[in-house]
């Protein structure tokens, strides 16, 4: 009985070990030292919407692996830091108060997240994801993934910005390469790079913490507006929108993110994003 | 999914029809013996925003403002079978994302077993594991939204009385769908003692090993993870890890030894400690590692003339084993890993609880219990956590005595002095360890035969995190229906984390049992903390609300 029992388990382990032997994937490298990096130029370019807070102890780890990221990946990748939620909640001694009603309904339309640091990639749900609220881990193989998708759509974004007046005027044309049929609504982030203010950092409070990519308003609803007319083949769709910055936006600082993005069902993806700054 | 669950209620219909002639026969064939049973358990939470203690801010507090869970469990056992079929039920429920809120309903499990003479079958949502869950543990711990049933098939085939070969294969459940990975495994366990009248010792042996093979999909988004990163910090990735685990209990009077070790092929896994090199030489933190992983268990027990003894050790490094590699939390585990902290019940005293590091821990537990006579018996638990590196984690000294005087009244009291590691518990980067010391006592007084009274205090003293915390409890019981409870924590002297705001959580609570059924309605205001089941915690964010349940069994 006891010599069965050894030879089983003896068969089991030599099977377990020919069960071993495998033919691992391939790790491409893109940041070899010895080899030049080449960012493929695509049609499509990705959206992350980071959600953060001044008190989020970790986010700051996480708004690192977003440079990281957008240094690889160039302008391709576009990035808007979105104050919400129990850690956004400004100190006495912070300068401002970076959530925004519209930040704040973000949150819940795009999932809430389960913890921070936390994205959503292309308003995306992937294969194998709870939700559209991605942890820190999965952000750059996700945003890898995107990469080299077309798009039907082609975003020409105009900047128009009076110094005295503070006047703002965005024009969007949006031109398809196809027709479409789905539902699709855009919408119109105003953000600002480079505050300086208090942020929860490992170290304690840091009071000249640079704060990237923040959403400061929304020329929209938080959801997009309705796109009526139709997507076809060759036509363009032009919208306009207006807004007076607020005395305390660095207008040097400002830029402005247009997103196409599905509606109807379950479906919010971002179909084609650009985003153009008033410095450039 | 939809097709199954129309499947499962006719087939559960057919079921009870089989039940009901079946029960008609039961005088004719004791092997057609038909039994029928089943639980219910269902909590619905009415929110009521409070933003002072921070119950505000999600869904169920800003427009939901209700929100449900509800499982009900029928097994059916006939004809040498067993079947069942769970309904699960969640509405706006805060159980799988505490910031969120999820919706889903349907069958949650179902399965069918036979066993053919030496062969036992099974197939469905499965739980189960092997040795102490190291390598596999399929399980289901509600209050965390934990359902890791493997669906999939089982086999289990008794070489002898004493021995059983088992293998399984199947996905791991993920709410109302499976994980992508496919996990495979056997196990040999058996049971060996002397052949005579009275043996004195005994052995129970086992050897097991799981595999876990990932999607295209998963290895895809490792691999384009790694892409991404710089030279340095590049790793390997593969589609196939394996654990394999030996264990043995020896008893031996009234002695009682198990130790287990285990042994897991290298993998990709976050660690979200590790430091990455970024492109322009900066660094980050939190970044894919690839290791093998190994955990040693043992615990060494003994029982008699009125002590008691247990002595547990663990050492676990890189022994995360999920179904995927992204996933955080308290989902995706395929293992399950003891926890080597004492499972405390009164509030102040499970405020703060040690959840298992994966990645890396040096463990050590000693409990002992000691009963003078039957009045009065006293409990003393010491246990240790370090990293790796020998930082320390968690440590609790913990002593209580109980005092019972006649049938009238009881007494207990101790005391409890922890060193909690917030900034790894919590991952909370910078944070002072938590040192608390937390006397307690608890005063039990009967009236009469029904009615009764129980009074629970505690008092927590400590310099870090909300302060010092202070709880009381009022209970009063008129068997054998009804118990109403009233209790409220505290801090006083709170520290700057509330602003030096003292913070109040009243908590009333209403019972009912009636037989096997048990009525629930509670006025909550609960602080934010670490929920555990057996050293698997999250942070939970405070409830304010009222919640109604019902708990029943037939």
């Amino acid at each position: 009985m006891k010599n069965n029992v050894i030879t089983i388990m003896f068969l089991f382990c030599l099977f377990g070990y020919w069960g071993c032997d495998e033919n691992s994937p391939v790790i491409p490298c893109l940041s070899c030292e010895n080899e030049e990096v080449i960012i493929e130029p695509t049609d499509k370019k990705i959206l992350v919407e980071e959600f953060t807070g001044v008190r989020c102890v970790n986010c700051p780890a996480g708004s690192a692996e977003i440079e990281n990221l957008l240094d690889i990946h160039g302008n391709q990748l576009i990035a808007v830091s979105i104050h919400a939620g129990f850690f956004s909640t400004p100190y006495s001694n912070s300068r401002e108060d970076y959530t925004t009603p519209e930040g704040t309904a973000l949150e819940g339309f795009l999932d809430s997240p389960l913890g921070y640091p936390t994205a959503v990639i292309d308003r995306k749900l992937f294969e194998n994801q709870d939700d559209r609220q991605l942890s820190q881990s999965a952000w750059a193989g996700l945003i890898q993934e995107e990469k080299g998708q077309l798009s039907p759509l082609v975003i020409e974004l105009n900047l128009d910005y009076d110094e005295t007046s503070r006047q703002l005027t965005a024009t969007t044309n949006i031109q398809s390469a196809e027709t479409l049929t789905g539902d699709y609504r855009y919408s119109v982030m105003v953000i600002e790079t480079d505050i300086i203010d208090v942020q929860l950092t490992p170290a304690g409070q840091q009071d000249d913490y640079v704060h990237k990519h923040v959403l400061r308003d929304m020329m929209t609803p938080f959801n997009g507006e309705s796109i009526d007319e139709d997507f076809t083949m060759g036509a363009t769709i032009e919208k306009v929108h207006q807004m007076t910055l607020p005395d305390n936006y660095n207008s040097s600082k400002v830029s402005v993110i247009v997103i196409v993005h599905e509606t109807g069902g379950n479906s919010k993806e971002v179909v084609q994003v650009e985003e153009k700054s008033l410095a450039d | 999914m939809k097709n199954l669950s129309i499947l499962l209620k006719v087939t559960l219909i057919l079921l009870l029809i089989f039940s009901e002639n079946s029960l008609q026969a039961q005088g004719e064939s004791q092997q057609n013996v038909s039994r029928l049973s089943g639980n219910f358990q269902s909590t619905a939470s009415f929110y009521i925003p409070d933003s002072a203690i921070g119950a505000v801010g999600q869904p169920q507090y800003d427009r939901q403002l209700y929100g449900a869970d509800a499982w009900l469990q029928l097994n059916y056992s006939n004809w040498g079978f067993d079947v069942g079929v769970r309904f699960d039920l969640f509405n706006n429920s805060q159980l799988l994302n505490p910031n969120g809120s999820y919706t889903a309903q349907g069958i949650g499990r179902w399965f069918i077993k036979k066993q053919i003479d030496k062969l036992g079958l099974s197939v469905g949502y499965l739980y189960d594991q092997i040795g102490s869950g190291i390598i596999f543990r399929a399980y289901e711990a509600r209050g965390l939204a934990i359902d890791n049933a493997l669906y999939g098939a089982r086999a289990t085939y008794d070489l002898t009385p004493n021995w059983r070969l088992k293998a399984f294969t199947g996905l791991q459940k993920r709410q109302f769908d499976t994980y992508a990975a496919v996990i495979k495994g056997f196990s040999a366990e058996g049971f060996i003692q002397p052949k005579d009248e009275n043996p004195k010792w005994s052995l129970a042996p086992g050897f097991g090993v799981v595999g876990r093979t990932f999607d295209d999909q998963t290895v895809n988004t490792v691999v384009n993870t790694i892409a991404t990163y710089n030279v340095v910090d590049s790793i390997g990735a593969r589609y196939n890890t394996y654990a394999l685990t030996l264990y043995n209990t020896l008893t031996a009077g009234n002695f009682s030894w198990y130790v287990e070790g285990a042994y897991k092929t290298g993998e990709a896994y976050f660690d979200p400690f590790a430091i990455k090199t970024n492109r322009d030489n900066t660094t980050s933190i939190g970044k894919l590692n690839f290791d093998d992983g190994t955990t040693l268990y043992t615990s060494l027990g003994y029982a008699g003339h009125g002590l008691g003894i247990n002595v547990e050790a663990k050492r676990t490094e890189n022994f995360t084993f999920r179904v995927d590699p992204f996933q955080t939390g308290v989902q995706g585990f395929m293992n399950y890993l003891p926890a080597l902290t004492r499972i405390n019940t009164n509030r102040l005293n499970a405020y703060y609880n040690a959840a298992t590091q994966e990645l890396g821990e040096l463990a050590y537990q000693a409990d002992i219990t000691y009963a003078f006579n039957r009045k009065l018996r006293f409990n003393v638990n010491v246990s240790h956590i370090n990293n790796l590196e020998n930082e320390l984690l968690y440590r609790e000294y913990y002593f209580e005595g109980f005092y019972k005087y006649k049938r009238k009244w009881t007494l207990s009291a101790g005391v409890q002095v922890q060193n909690y590691n917030q900034e790894v518990y919590e991952v909370k980067p910078g944070v002072p360890i938590i040192k608390t010391f937390t006397p307690f006592a608890e005063f039990l007084y009967k009236f009469d035969r029904k009615k009764s009274i129980r009074v629970e205090s505690q008092v927590m003293f400590t310099e870090q995190d909300f302060g010092n915390w202070l709880f009381g409890l009022v209970e009063f019981n008129i068997a054998p229906h009804w118990s109403f409870t009233v209790s409220e924590m505290y801090n006083f002297s709170p520290t700057s984390r509330t602003d030096g705001v003292a913070l109040s959580y009243p908590r009333v609570d209403v019972f009912y049992t009636e037989g096997a059924n048990r009525y629930s309605l509670s006025f909550v205001k609960q602080v934010q903390g670490i929920v555990c089941a057996g050293g698997v915690c999250r942070l939970e964010p405070s409830f304010s609300g009222v919640r109604l349940s019902v708990n029943s069994s037939f």
